[in-house]
């Protein structure tokens, strides 16, 4: 059976903070449950990720979490790469090795709320905090580190995400990148 | 303490070759372009 997801109009969100009902938040995944309870607000801090708290109108219940900070897609060794059939002798004249992008550094749902769409709707406000981002300073890309089961890297994809790789069996977190238009 | 959150993404030589390719050469890709639709009519509470 299929949940009824969540419509916009019954959700809000709001920045993490002291008061936050964070103990009650309980995703199948510990180090998600543990960064929201431990970490998020020291991140906030020190400025290294805003933590961003879809509630449920009403009972006021964490539906999902979303930390957001800048980060970058690093390519490596820039003189042996090539560019429309040729290599890159005067790179990085032509390109820069890293791309800035906005990073999504946690996304996680509460076991009872799966299915009803909270991370689709935290999924959108990153890509329109994205958008609203790159306005104003260089940010090319939505990243995001999803966990290594095919049941993520799918839901990422369906959203328009794209990875190049390879290494799924033996990594715990496969990067994907979403491209701003 | 959670694992650290990794702000670098570093490709492999290939990897990047076919990013590098893609950023060059982009296909189109409708599940992106209904996300971005999406999120731009997002309207949420923020509080």
């Amino acid at each position: 059976m299929t949940a009824e997801k969540y419509k916009p109009e019954e959700v809000y969100i709001t920045i993490l903070n002291g008061q936050s009902r964070i103990q009650e938040f309980n995703s199948t995944n510990e180090d998600l449950n543990e960064f929201l309870k431990k970490d998020a607000l020291e991140y906030q801090r020190l400025h290294l990720g805003i933590t961003y708290l879809l509630c449920a109108k009403g009972t006021e219940r964490i539906i999902s979490y979303l930390t957001l900070a800048m980060g970058s897609l690093k390519i490596p060794d820039r003189t042996k790469f090539e560019l429309r059939g040729r290599r890159l002798g005067e790179y990085p004249k032509e390109f820069p090795n890293q791309f800035p992008a906005l990073l999504i550094g946690r996304l996680a749902t509460d076991k009872g709320e799966e299915g009803k769409g909270g991370a689709k709707l935290l999924l959108d406000f990153a890509v329109k905090t994205a958008l609203s981002v790159r306005e104003r300073v260089g940010c090319g890309y939505l990243l995001a580190h999803a966990y290594a089961s095919q049941d993520v890297i799918g839901w990422y994809k369906r959203a328009g995400f794209k990875t190049y790789v390879e290494r799924i069996e033996k990594e715990e977190t496969v990067p994907m990148y979403f491209e701003l238009p | 303490m959670a694992k650290p959150i990794k702000y670098v993404f570093e490709l492999t030589k290939e990897e990047a070759q076919r990013f590098l390719d893609d950023v060059l050469n982009p296909k189109p890709n409708p599940a992106r372009d209904a996300t971005i639709e999406r999120a731009r009519r997002l309207d949420i509470e923020m509080r």
